[in-house]
């Protein structure tokens, strides 16, 4: 007890505490202004609402644990991006011991070879439907893809991030990026095709 | 129609504005005599445009509740979490981080209010516990399921 009183009259320690939570307030600020953006990344990601708000939510920890290593001079987004995808790799991994998942092996649909898959480019039912549908569709064509291709293409079209800013989240060379959003768009070509036509009959206009 | 031409790999590049110098150029002079190759770029700019209309979500509310907590139990000196270690010991660091992220947290609530309603937070409290039980952030039960086949 003696102790504890002797820590709180440190005027050290009270400095300390008080840069401790001058850095917390600073964090919530930063995450006021990103974290839409970190949250949806996480929710199209993960495919649906609970695992995106486990992924968040671990990523603010994560983030927050760090928080004395990043750069201020860099976009805070990009930063916690770059932590939640490390932190949904490392969950997948860990739980795909049991399955066998290839990251980045491009996992051609049905195992037909790219070229086939890809024929035809008719993607105008796609474009008739309601916000509702479409929406379903797209979380279900992403949830199809390599992981990688995944993260490449939502963070190009969905986040608006150019191929230098999706090169350092994802930590690989430009041109890995340029394949990887290439890729996933050929494959997503294909998964609204296929989606498409299993709508309901009146919903595919002609 | 897929195009088995290799120039067809810079497409996407063309598309997002990332394709410079003398690579664009040649891009474009040869998708002026190759209709298989603009065809496949009008496809792709359709997923483009289609993936950037799609409905996005923000965050939670729920975080100005679970991360001052998750901070607090993070930092509370009974749990022996690995966590733990990046903050104080002291009673005193829990009590103080809780107060100002709480009061950062709410004065963004009162700020933003009128333009941030409440729903995204009743259609999480649907698929997770309810707010006044979410239970701090513990890593080791994360429960995030592979969705991918
Ligand atoms: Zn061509």
């Amino acid at each position: 007890m003696i102790e504890r009183k002797e820590e709180l009259l440190d005027p050290k320690r009270f400095q300390d505490d008080a840069a401790r939570s001058f850095r917390q307030v600073e964090f919530v600020a930063l995450l006021k202004n990103n974290g839409d953006k970190v949250y949806n990344f996480a929710w199209r990601l993960a495919g649906n609402e609970q695992d995106a708000w486990d992924l968040f939510q671990e990523t603010l920890m994560k983030a927050y644990s760090h928080f004395e290593s990043y750069d201020q001079s860099r976009p805070f987004d990009s930063w916690l991006f770059k932590i939640l995808q490390n932190v949904y790799l490392d969950e997948r991994r860990r739980n795909s011991r049991k399955t066998v998942a290839s990251l980045d092996a491009p996992s051609p649909i049905s195992g037909k070879p790219w070229e086939e898959i890809l024929s035809g480019t008719d993607l105008n039912p796609l474009e008739r439907l309601s916000k509702e549908e479409n929406a379903d569709l797209v979380q279900k064509a992403l949830a199809g893809l390599p992981p990688l291709y995944r993260s490449a293409v939502i963070l190009c079209d969905m986040e608006g991030l150019s191929y230098d800013a999706i090169a350092e989240v994802m930590d690989c060379p430009l041109g890995t990026v340029r394949s990887r959003v290439h890729q996933a768009r050929l494959l997503l070509k294909k998964a609204f095709e296929d989606l498409s036509d299993t709508l309901s009959p009146d919903k595919q206009l002609q | 129609m897929t195009t088995e031409h290799e120039e067809a790999a810079f497409l996407s590049a063309l598309l997002d504005g990332e394709l410079e110098g003398p690579e664009r150029v040649r891009l474009q002079k040869h998708l002026s005599s190759c209709p298989s190759c603009s065809l496949e770029l009008e496809a792709l700019r359709k997923v483009k445009m289609v993936l950037a209309k799609a409905p996005k979500k923000s965050m939670p509310l729920e975080w100005t509740q679970t991360f001052p907590q998750a901070l607090t139990a993070a930092a509370s000196p009974r749990k022996t979490s690995s966590r733990a270690r990046v903050f104080s010991q002291s009673w005193l660091i829990p009590a103080l981080v809780a107060a100002a992220v709480s009061f950062a947290v709410s004065f963004w609530i009162f700020q933003s209010r009128e333009n941030f309603p409440l729903r995204h937070s009743l259609s999480l409290n649907a698929v997770s516990a309810p707010s006044t039980t979410v239970s701090p952030l513990n890593p080791g039960s994360s429960q995030t399921q592979d969705n991918t086949p």
